[in-house]
């Protein structure tokens, strides 16, 4: 049996009072080394269930197990160093080089002036190749693509060794090609023992890497596989409406017409 | 990476200029080479050494003091608020220090005393900016955002600015110029006492600022991912504003507010070093705050007739052309943040 990574019982997330709830009572869990999809229509609480489990927002009841231990006994410090997180928010400076805002990534194991020891610097390249940023590594931030910005934000968190990877939509903004560019090396990432929980707009393309599919609808939260999803008309309803189905035969989504 | 600690040298050299500049001209004429002389080998007259020793050299150290603290505040509020137009006063700190000195100066009428000596206005500046400092602090444990934060701190300025105004209403002529002399400013008048309190202090809210540049650097990249990459965010904006407001608060004190030096020199330290690390941004600033209040000081001082215009003014007529500057050189001033 694989090592369960992090376990989630009737967990309900949302900001502040009752009314504000986006996520009632769900159940998840997850084993190391898996890709996880998390799929929901715009405003269904993708983010906010993310931010939770990255313990950015505390969670309004039940239960949330990070390696066997409550969330909530985490410090920022030690969780730096086993969660690393990307989140929708572009945000970034222009001062700074690919390089140097991969770096950050390093900020958990550096000394108080953050000096970069040997390790930190290969860790930093070898993100960068793995990202295939080498040739932008100088670079200032500013001067990117929106795509070229987007694998930057993974290398940061790759840097960071952390075993769960927590991506808030990365494939957007990026065209097709890099999309799946983008899914490739999250599939590879996996492989190396890493596990991510992602969340995207590209279901189609997503489903294909991914082990596991939490699909949120008005609250609840369906942990299915991808089969599951491709099989079941319930789940497809729940994400795309009633005019784009899954053909069985043809093996792709198709516009109802 | 060698090109940085040639400016680092330049920038020592050109503030051991100014400094010598300072204690080498004043409204007294002494020579500027028997100024030196004095100070060096202790010669000259009593009446000349009594100017270098108890007004020129106590000056120019609270030039450099003033210099460095308002700079490093400037840095750390923009840095706090991700905010290019943030600087040392943004949350009212000068203006809860001006409502401390208005109370006591205008106030004492009221109470049938008159109390407006030197060191009672540094101790009701204190009591003003303190005041604002734990408003400020308090209001930051309850409001998670830091732009809500930034709004009250605008709005609480604004509130002590309408009781100053109000007292001033209904104060005497006296009273009024009393206070409109406080509000320019003045680095002249400390004695070594204070001048060793406010560097103390001054030095040691800096060194913390330094001592925890890495996770301010990490503030940078916004707070969720600052608490993503390990920093506890909530404890390190508490900081910001107790170390920002703390450098604001003294300087304010034992000065009067100094405008525009803690707005200007933190871009100019991004500009000139193009770096957001506050490794190299907090002495940076440190280095070219001091040297410019140096600069200010020389050029108050009319030469011959003793006549002193005041520092607020200068520093205002140097800090805005050179932020003018800045903006057209670089045509936008957030790409630091």
């Amino acid at each position: 049996m694989k090592k369960e990574l992090l376990n989630i019982e009737k967990l309900s997330v949302g900001y502040g009072k009752e009314q504000r709830k986006v996520v009632e009572n769900a159940s998840m869990h997850v084993e190391a080394g898996e890709i996880v999809l998390l799929l929901g229509e715009n405003g269904s609480g993708k983010s906010t269930l993310i931010k939770t489990i990255a313990g950015l927002i505390e969670p309004l009841s039940g239960e949330l197990m990070f390696q066997q231990r409550d969330l909530k006994q985490w410090n920022r410090k030690q969780l730096a160093k086993e969660m690393a997180l990307v989140l929708t928010d572009q945000s970034y400076q222009a001062l700074l080089s690919v390089e140097e805002f991969v770096a950050f990534g390093r900020y958990p194991f550096t000394n108080w002036l953050g000096q970069l020891k040997k390790e930190d610097i290969k860790q930093i390249q070898d993100s960068l190749t793995a990202c295939e940023l080498q040739t932008l590594r100088h670079k200032k931030m500013d001067a990117l693509s929106d795509g070229e910005r987007q694998r930057v934000f993974l290398a940061r968190a790759i840097a960071q060794q952390a075993q769960l990877l927590i991506l808030d939509e990365p494939t957007t903004h990026l065209d097709v090609k890099n999309i799946t560019a983008q899914l490739r090396l999250i599939k590879k990432l996996a492989e190396g023992e890493r596990t991510v929980i992602f969340s995207s707009h590209q279901f189609d393309l997503a489903l294909q890497i991914a082990d596991k599919v939490w699909l949120i609808e008005d609250k609840k939260v369906h942990q299915i596989t991808p089969d599951d999803f491709y099989n079941d008309c319930i789940y497809q309803e729940i994400l795309l409406g009633d005019a784009y189905r899954y053909d069985q035969a043809d093996k792709r989504f198709r516009i109802k017409l | 990476m060698m090109q940085r600690s040639i400016f680092f040298y330049a920038l020592l050299v050109c503030l051991g200029l100014l400094f010598a500049l300072n204690l080498g001209f004043g409204s007294a004429s002494i020579g500027f080479g028997h100024s030196l002389k004095i100070l060096l080998s202790g010669a000259g007259s009593e009446t000349e050494q009594l100017i270098i020793f108890q007004s020129r050299l106590p000056k120019a150290i609270t030039a450099i003091l003033c210099g460095a603290a308002l700079s490093v505040s400037g840095l750390l509020m923009q840095t706090l608020f991700r905010n290019p137009l943030a600087g040392p006063y943004i949350l009212g700190i000068s203006s809860g220090a001006g409502l401390g000195v208005a109370f006591l100066i205008m106030g004492a009428t009221v109470l049938g005393v008159s109390v407006s000596t030197g060191i009672s206005i540094s101790v009701a500046a204190i009591i003003g900016a303190v005041g604002i400092l734990l408003i400020l602090l308090w209001v930051s444990l309850r409001l998670n955002d830091v732009m809500s934060l930034l709004i009250l701190g605008v709005m609480i300025g604004a509130i002590a600015t309408a009781i100053i105004g109000m007292l001033q209403y209904f104060s005497t002529d006296f009273e009024l110029k009393a206070f409109l002399l406080w509000t320019m400013g003045s680095l002249e008048g400390l004695n070594y006492q204070e001048v060793s309190l406010v560097a103390g202090v001054c030095l040691l809210l800096i060194l913390w600022a330094f001592v925890k540049s890495k996770p301010i650097n990490a503030f940078l990249l916004g707070e969720d991912y600052a608490q993503s990459i390990g920093v506890s965010t909530l404890g390190l904006r508490i900081t910001l504003i107790l170390i920002s407001g703390g450098l604001a608060g003294v300087i304010t004190a034992f000065c009067g507010p100094i405008g525009f030096v803690g707005i200007v020199v933190p871009h100019l330290a991004r500009m000139l070093l193009k770096t957001t690390n506050h490794l190299k941004l907090i002495p940076a600033c440190m280095l070219i705050g001091a040297s410019i209040l140096l600069l200010s000081d020389l050029l108050s001082q009319i030469p011959g007739n003793g006549l002193l215009l005041p520092i607020n003014s200068i520093t205002s007529l140097i800090g805005i052309p050179i932020i003018i500057w800045i903006i057209f050189k670089k045509r936008k001033l957030s790409s630091g943040f």
